[in-house]
């Protein structure tokens, strides 16, 4: 699979740096008091480098000579996924980074546990958007995807919309408790949704004839 | 043992079925699928990678078949397919880094001397590659890591006499080490005629002949006459027939027929192109 991973790699590097760099000017935006929202672009931006390279793959058709080569399916699969992971951490990393820098530049640090659960939170912000797009890409393919990433992410944000209205009248009631929810619960349950989701695009892929 | 047999192959698509095919490559051969577009070579190819799924038939790989240890075999397996290429911005090198992590039995230093000989650029861009060239840089991959089987999907459609002049001379060497094989489809049946040991006619979907190309070229001859010496050619020696105003040009089977007549040296496109006419004429 190592081959799999440089040649994405190779291929971020020269087609997927403008989301590398738009993720750094996020993640500094973020923390120099932007808004957390910019963190959460930061992560997204990165999480979305595997759909990035899969469509590149597809317009070469960089997928039907995979196949031939001596990697199966699964490897195939399984190399986008640590992309997605690795693009995940770096978002976290780099926001971490970017808090560091500035608290050593304002000379006040904050609380570092705090960050460290606001950077995790970010991390399983970039997982989520993977673990529900990967599978589509593997069915339909990127460009025949994207009605399918528009209308799931739609229909995820107004289920999410929905249970948020039935049991809570108060949006913080809702920061209070994931906030209050042990350090690691977050991304464990990120990382269980992932490895759902690498189950499911892995029997899409083996039945998808290239 | 046989690099490549396939036996009852079935394939169907909505409008298209592979139907039934069945041929054996024997290690140290030169096959040549040959058919017109949809002629369902691509499907057969693609079907050998286990890349599409087979509705019936079995597929063997040097003597197993091709679902299992598949990941394993293809290290034994170059390929050239018609329209899958590198990434846009890969350049000679990059492709050298991916295929070293790719193949364990990867040699760098046989890449480069097929990349020189080929005189393909190191640091151009894969896009800005002619067909020929990329074509040329596949089958460079597809020859720097041991292997014993080549596929080669239109390997030398689209290109130019001369780059395709080169590419058969380096599929021809490869098979003088006598435990290597190859299966090359075409349409260009001259290129096949060149070097080829066997000849796989597929045509509609279906398996029209696989034989060696050296008993086809014995076995079948062009009939030039007149319509009334024609009457007098037995009707079942004859495979194909195109008919002018002044006379009657027709594929027969040779040794029957009476020796009065003079019968011509059919090509292989010859003989494929009667065959794949419907009927006989007559």
């Amino acid at each position: 699979m190592k081959g799999l991973l440089i040649k994405d790699w190779f291929v971020i590097w020269k087609q997927g740096r403008i989301m590398i760099i738009l993720s750094l000017i996020y993640s500094i935006l973020a923390v120099t008091g932007s808004g957390y929202f910019f963190a959460g672009f930061s992560s997204v931006f990165l999480a979305m480098l595997p759909l990035t390279v899969m469509g590149l793959d597809e317009r070469c058709k960089w997928d039907h000579y995979a196949i031939a080569l001596p990697y199966s399916r699964k490897d195939i699969v399984m190399s986008k996924y640590i992309i997605t992971v690795l693009g995940a951490l770096a978002a976290s990393v780099l926001f971490i980074a970017s808090t560091v820098i500035k608290w050593s530049i304002d000379g006040n640090a904050g609380d570092f546990m705090s960050l460290m659960k606001q950077a995790f939170m970010l991390m399983s912000l970039g997982l989520f958007y993977s673990t529900i797009n990967l599978p589509i890409a593997f069915r339909f393919g990127v460009d025949k995807g994207r009605l399918w990433f528009t209308l799931i992410t739609v229909i995820v944000v107004a289920a999410l919309g929905g249970i948020i209205t039935i049991f809570t009248t108060d949006m913080e009631q809702i920061g209070g408790f994931i906030q209050n929810l042990p350090f690691l619960v977050v991304p464990m349950i990120s990382f269980a949704l992932l490895a759902v989701s690498y189950v499911i695009s892995v029997r899409i892929y083996e039945n998808r004839e290239l | 043992m046989n690099a490549l047999v396939i036996k009852d192959l079935s394939k169907a698509y909505k409008g298209f079925k592979l139907d039934n095919i069945s041929l054996t490559l024997p290690r140290g051969c030169i096959m040549g699928l040959i058919g017109e577009n949809g002629a369902g070579k691509t499907t057969t190819i693609r079907l050998i990678l286990n890349s599409r799924k087979r509705d019936s038939g079995s597929i063997e790989i040097f003597g197993e078949d091709n679902r299992i240890n598949f990941k394993e075999k293809k290290e034994d397996m170059g390929v050239v397919l018609d329209e899958a290429y590198f990434p846009d911005n890969f350049t000679v090198k990059q492709v050298n880094v991916v295929m070293k992590s790719t193949y364990k039995r990867w040699n760098e230093e046989l890449f480069y001397r097929y990349i020189d000989k080929l005189s393909l650029p190191h640091e151009k861009a894969f896009k800005e590659f002619s067909r020929g060239m990329k074509m040329k840089l596949s089958i460079a991959v597809a020859l720097s890591h041991d292997a014993k089987l080549l596929l080669l999907d239109e390997a030398t459609s689209g290109l130019d006499p001369i780059a395709r002049d080169e590419i058969l001379n380096i599929i021809n060497d490869f098979t003088r080490d006598e435990s290597n094989s190859v299966l090359i489809s075409s349409h260009i049946v001259s290129d096949l005629e060149k070097i080829c040991d066997y000849i796989a006619f597929l045509h509609k979907g279906r398996l029209v002949f696989c034989e060696e190309k050296d008993e086809l070229l014995e076995k079948y001859g062009i009939l030039k006459c007149s319509r009334a010496d024609f009457e007098a050619v037995p009707p079942d020696a004859v495979k194909g027939v195109k008919e002018n105003n002044y006379c009657i040009e027709a594929l027969v089977e040779r040794r029957r027929i009476p020796s009065v007549f003079s019968v011509e040296r059919a090509s292989i496109e010859d003989i494929i192109v009667f065959i794949a006419r419907e009927g006989t004429g007559r």
